[in-house]
């Protein structure tokens, strides 16, 4: 197996010791928490999802961990090696002002903050022990080999365009690359047995997730978008147990199931969709809240969406269950890093028609080119459909709320 | 029994056309499709179909018209009719419990008539009875209806393909209408010269009055007590090739009536392939069935299959015509031969297509030589052409359903019949391009790996030549009410993963 | 019915009194380092200019940054669609508005209508002051001129020059290194002008330019700015009477449709 980068230029890590920065990461996680605590109505069982997602100790490992960046990477093939899958994108932004110092200024803060966490030699990103990245977008194709000074690095090739016919092969030998690549490094085997464990658990978790946006499109009060959020990401972003996280999902939807709104909700439903939210970068999620509309559906490769789509073997052979693993992750995905858009209109025009959705919030990163591109066609084919539409265009910095919350205000008032 | 059975077939005649089928089936796709009020979607069939009844009584009155649709009616036409059309448009109510009754009716009239020849018979002995088929064909369709409501999909289509398999193996001893038609059989294979060249075929009795009707069917003559049940597409065009018209147009009665029931049997089975396009394909041909035991070896000692490019299907598609076209040809110079039984030096037998077919080895094998002969036909024909053919087919046969799937059929000139009419019959995939997402799931679940139903992303119809509609990817599909099958107008079946995941 | 709305702005506060369909009375003063003080006491300052009880006053709208400040409001709206409400009502001798452009002291948004008068899409510059007021004020100060003398000389330009700095700040300095090029003052206020109109009318194009277009807020007093955004446009545009005050007004027509319709446009 040849090694993706170069040993001979490899450099040593320079980790950056800043305890303002620190101060100032785990004040913008409080507010998060404070803001979380005051939200009406919460899931009995919250505090299981919150123990995981404000855990801030990350050192005691019982398997070895591995860290991932993106949508389109299979967690259950990490699983069945036995190890632990941990999703590394970050949304904290003053991780993001460290990030910054390395990193170019003008580059998605996403993937700022996501460096950021590795210069802290006690945070989650540091306690894995290999990396996996996509060739998704600019930023992560090149943070891959900066990375690479700190973990070993695996990054698995997409192809420019989801076509299912001319890239399947291509997709299916970078999961065996990948596949070997694991077992080289975790020194143990893969079995079809495990493999299949897995997914049925994934595809238990992508029925959950699907029946819960349901009920919220009939009764957002169910449970809020941010504790919704919650759900999701605690499964994902921090090294969870997914059995037990399935059972503790499933007594929110039965507690969802039962939950009678006292009256009516006036308030205007809306699809999500754009760049990812992180939490603690709930900032989004929040102003919608306090400017009282409900998001009902969202199309984000961090929310609903990334479990919306199950892993489907058409039969338990190893080559057909790797084979649908690389489909899944790779032709199911609506990131814009591939030339068609396509699939991101169809999925919010369908979101739209199924949960009764009066208008459509496009959230674009600041110094993202895809989200910002993508927005103008977005914006004719909305209109075209007659459909309310805003595109929200901010960065991490918590600094605009104020800004933004005149412009929501605003477009909440065409309802 | 046997007198309620002939007058049941003389009153029932015209339900027994195959115009009545395709009649009441149209009448229930204009229905569908158009007809928003409720009371007129069942009202207008059932008028329509009374209309037809009418008419066909009215035609019948002239006896050469009489003539012509007696030997076009066909006891399966019936079955389909009353059996299994309602059991897929009826809505799942009360009516449709009530409708249960008739399906039950038929098993146990078909029970009571096995046990009444049983004890009518002199001599018992193990593996005969006697049924009558029409009564075989409505009892077996009438099991179906009551397990479909039992059975998820999947398992569904298995126990159809396994019924379809016992059934058309080992049916047509069922088939015989009495004893001494079994015994003649017994005498004939006694005595016959054990050469599968020279074979004596026959056409399966479906009619109390001792006229030939026709199931289409694959395989054939090599299954069921060596050929009873014959029917495949092949069998008709060869003997389409080696009719005389000359003696036609001389008027000849005997060869008139052989294209007269060749004919028939070609609309018969063109009826179908419009009604039901290849679906035999994916829950009827014991041939695949025969296949899938190959595949599930495959499957359960863990080798992935082997997905073939374009070029290699339509190179298969090439050589299955190729090779058919060519037996056919043969078929015609058979009339040419001359008193040794050889065509300019070699010698061909009657119907060179099914002697180089795989089912000839594969369904012997499969029902232990119940149902056929075991042997490979010599060198003398044809320079070796049919045993090297056979030879090589039936190990292509047996290798190709353990590296891939659904190989033979890929071949198959029945199947490229029946796939002809895929597109604009009354059986159609449909697919909602807004809700797919691309993942490709149902290009990989799909035994013919058609790239079709995951590339269209504009018309709704997603139907192709290769589709043997077996609804693995309708079955497979995540996204709710993105891919369905639809007859006549009414979704059968939708992709709804949801409910396939909670209720199993 | 008499209402009032009050538009609390970054840099100045509006009141603007309703009376059945006409003004009755309006204010405009700064808005200093106490917005809810200030607009309190104008409100009570423009209700004793008009001789007009405060108890007549059926409902009080507040709107602009500054919104939610004043607590003795009864409901509040955005400025933006008290823009449009207010331009709406201007009814111009031009012909139905589709978009509105309202230059503020801190901010600037441009408004498509669609043919109901209803909001379609909105743009809003309020992270960058090149394309403001202040911009212009910041200049003007440079140039040690009053603003109404700095418009003026706008006014008399001749000749066209281009000013390169993308940022406010930066665009100070190269006055003075324009200055130093012995370059008039009058073609230095022109290009000044002619940059802000730049940004506003290429943030126009980005929503909509659909004709009549509507010049709202602080910035459509300035007649060099009008002419400059009309030249960039090649359109006509429409400028009310005060125009500073037509957020406000918006908002007092949004507390008298509230009352009328029990129809709530509120947040």
């Amino acid at each position: 197996m040849d090694n993706q980068f170069q040993d001979i230029y490899k450099l040593n890590p320079q980790y950056a010791d800043n305890p303002g920065n620190m101060k100032k990461q785990r004040f913008i996680e409080d507010e998060q928490i404070r803001f979380c605590a005051e939200l009406p109505h919460r899931p009995s069982n919250i505090s299981y999802f919150e123990n995981i997602m404000y855990n801030r100790e990350f050192t005691a490992k019982p398997k070895p961990r591995v860290g991932y960046f993106c949508n389109m990477i299979p967690p259950e093939l990490i699983y069945a090696f036995g190890a632990q899958p941990v999703r590394l994108d970050c949304g904290n932004a003053a991780s993001a002002l460290i990030g910054e110092e390395i990193l170019c200024g003008d580059i998605c803060p996403l993937a700022k903050s996501s460096f950021g966490a590795f210069l802290n030699k006690s945070s989650l990103s540091n306690s894995c022990d290999l990396l996996i990245l996509p060739s998704s977008c600019d930023a992560k194709r090149k943070m891959g080999e900066i990375l690479n000074d700190i973990k070993p690095v695996f990054m698995l090739n997409l192809p420019p365009e989801q076509n299912h016919e001319r890239f399947s092969n291509q997709s299916y030998h970078e999961v065996l690359r990948l596949v070997k690549f694991l077992k080289k490094h975790l020194k143990t085997g893969l079995s079809a047995h495990n493999l299949r464990k897995y997914i049925k658990l994934s595809q238990i978790r992508s029925v959950l997730i699907r029946e819960i946006q349901k009920i919220r499109s009939k009764k957002p009060r169910a449970v809020s978008i941010c504790d919704f959020f919650l759900i999701i990401q605690s499964s994902m972003f921090r090294p969870a147990d997914l059995e037990q996280w399935i059972e503790q999902t499933k007594i929110v939807l039965d507690e969802m199931n039962r939950f009678e709104p006292q009256r009516k909700s006036l308030r205007t439903k809306l699809v999500l969709s754009g760049a990812p939210i992180i939490w603690p970068n709930f900032k989004i999620l929040n102003l919608f809240e306090e400017c009282g509309a409900d998001i009902v559906a969202d199309t984000l490769c961090t929310g609903a969406q990334s479990c919306f789509d199950p892993v489907i073997s058409s039969e338990w052979t190893k080559g057909s269950i790797l084979r649908a693993l690389a489909n899944r992750y790779v032709y199911a995905s609506v990131c814009p890093c591939f030339i068609s858009q396509s699939k991101r209109i169809s999925r919010i025009l369908e979101l739209v028609e199924q949960t009764g959705a009066k208008g459509v919030l496009n959230y674009s990163l600041r110094l993202c080119q895809l989200f910002d591109v993508e927005n103008y066609r977005l914006d004719r084919i909305l209109k075209s459909e007659k459909i309310p539409f805003i595109n929200i265009r901010t960065d991490y910095s918590l600094e605009d709320k104020e800004q933004l919350r005149v412009r929501i205000e605003a477009f909440l008032e065409i309802f | 029994m046997n007198a309620l059975y002939g007058i049941a077939s003389q009153y029932l005649q015209p339900f027994a056309s195959p115009f009545f089928l395709l009649g009441l089936l149209i009448s229930i796709n204009i229905s569908i499709k158009k007809i928003k009020n409720n009371v007129i979607k069942y009202v207008l069939p059932v008028t329509f179909a009374l209309l037809l009844f009418i008419i066909y009584r009215i035609c019948a009155e002239n006896a050469q018209i009489a003539k012509w649709l007696y030997r076009l009616n066909n006891p399966l036409f019936a079955v389909l009719a009353f059996i299994v059309v309602p059991a897929v448009f009826l809505p799942k109510g009360r009516f449709y419990k009530l409708f249960l009754i008739l399906p039950l009716c038929a098993i146990i009239f078909a029970i009571v008539d096995i046990v009444a020849h049983y004890f009518m018979a002199r001599e018992k002995e193990f593996h005969w009875f006697v049924v009558h088929p029409g009564l075989l064909i409505s009892a077996l369709a009438g099991i179906l209806v009551i397990a479909q409501t039992f059975f998820s999909l999947d398992n569904f289509r298995r126990f159809t393909r396994l019924s379809a398999l016992v059934v058309l193996l080992f049916g047509g001893f069922a088939f015989r209408q009495n004893y001494a038609d079994y015994k003649a059989m017994l005498e004939r294979r006694q005595n016959a010269v054990k050469d599968i060249m020279v074979l004596s075929e026959t056409t399966p009795v479906m009619r109390y009055d001792n006229r030939l009707a026709y199931i289409p069917s694959a395989p054939c003559r090599f299954a069921a007590d060596g050929g009873y049940v014959q029917g495949c597409v092949m069998e008709l065009a060869q003997r389409i090739h080696q009719v005389n018209f000359a003696k036609i147009s001389a008027g000849d009665p005997s060869e008139v009536s052989v294209l007269a029931m060749a004919l028939g049997a070609l609309l018969a089975v063109t009826v179908l392939a419009y009604i039901g396009a290849r679906w035999w394909c994916g829950w009827i041909c014991p041939l695949s069935t025969i296949g899938s035991i190959f595949d599930f070896a495959r499957r359960t000692m863990g080798f992935s299959y082997i997905k073939p490019n374009k070029p290699v299907k339509t190179g298969a598609m090439v050589s299955g015509l190729t090779l058919s076209a060519f037996t056919l040809n043969l078929a015609y110079l058979y009339t040419k031969i001359d008193q040794d039984g050889k065509f300019m030096g070699c010698r061909l037998p009657a119907y060179p297509f099914c002697k180089i077919c795989p089912g000839q080895m594969v369904c012997p094998a499969a029902s232990m030589a119940q149902t056929g002969y075991f042997i490979l036909p010599g060198m003398e024909w044809l320079f070796g052409f049919f045993k090297i053919s056979v030879i090589a087919l039936t190990g292509f046969f047996i290798i190709g359903f353990l590296t891939a799937r659904r190989v033979f059929c890929r071949f198959c000139p029945m199947g490229m019949f029946g796939g002809i009419f895929n597109r604009g019959a009354l059986l159609a995939i449909k697919k909602d391009s807004r809700k797919c997402n691309s993942c490709g799931i149902c290009n990989e679940s799909c035994p013919m790996d058609i790239t079709l139903v995951q590339k269209e992303m504009v018309k709704s119809d997603v139907s192709s030549f290769d589709c043997i509609y077996c609804g693995k990817c309708v079955y497979n599909c995540p996204q709710d009410k993105c891919l369905s099958i639809e007859f006549a107008g009414k979704k059968v079946m939708e992709s709804d993963f949801e409910k396939k995941m909670i209720y199993g | 019915m008499i209402t009032a709305g009050i538009d609390i702005g970054s840099t100045t506060t509006k009141i603007a009194i309703l009376y059945g369909d006409s003004i009755a009375g309006s204010l405009i003063v700064p808005s200093g380092t106490l917005p809810a003080q200030t607009a309190q006491d104008a409100f009570d300052k423009c209700c004793k200019a008009g001789g007009i009880d405060k108890s007549d006053i059926s409902a009080v709208a507040a709107t602009g940054y500054g919104r939610r400040l004043a607590k003795f409001c009864d409901m509040v709206i955005t400025e933006i669609k008290a823009c449009a409400i207010g331009a709406m009502h201007t009814k111009s001798p031009m012909g139905k508005i589709f978009t509105i452009i309202d230059i503020g002291g801190q901010d600037t948004k441009v408004i498509s209508l669609n043919e109901k008068g209803d909001i379609e899409d909105f743009a809003m510059n309020d992270k960058c002051a090149a394309g403001t007021g202040r911009f212009l004020e910041m200049l003007a100060n440079k140039l040690e001129l009053s603003y109404e003398d700095f418009i003026e000389a706008a006014l008399r330009s001749q000749t066209m020059i281009q000013m390169n700095s993308t940022c406010a700040v930066f665009a100070e300095s190269e006055v003075i290194s324009l200055l130093a090029r012995n370059i008039g003052k009058s073609d230095i206020a022109a290009a000044a002008h002619n940059a802000i109109s730049d940004r506003v009318c290429s943030m126009v194009r980005r929503v909509s330019s659909k004709e009549v277009i509507c010049l709202a807020g602080g910035g459509a007093r300035n007649k060099a700015l009008a002419d400059a955004i009309e030249e960039g446009l090649n359109k006509k545009v429409y400028i009310p009477d005060n125009p500073q005050i037509i957020v406000a007004l918006g908002a007092a027509i949004a507390a008298r449709n509230k009352i009328l319709t029990g129809e709530d446009n509120a947040i």
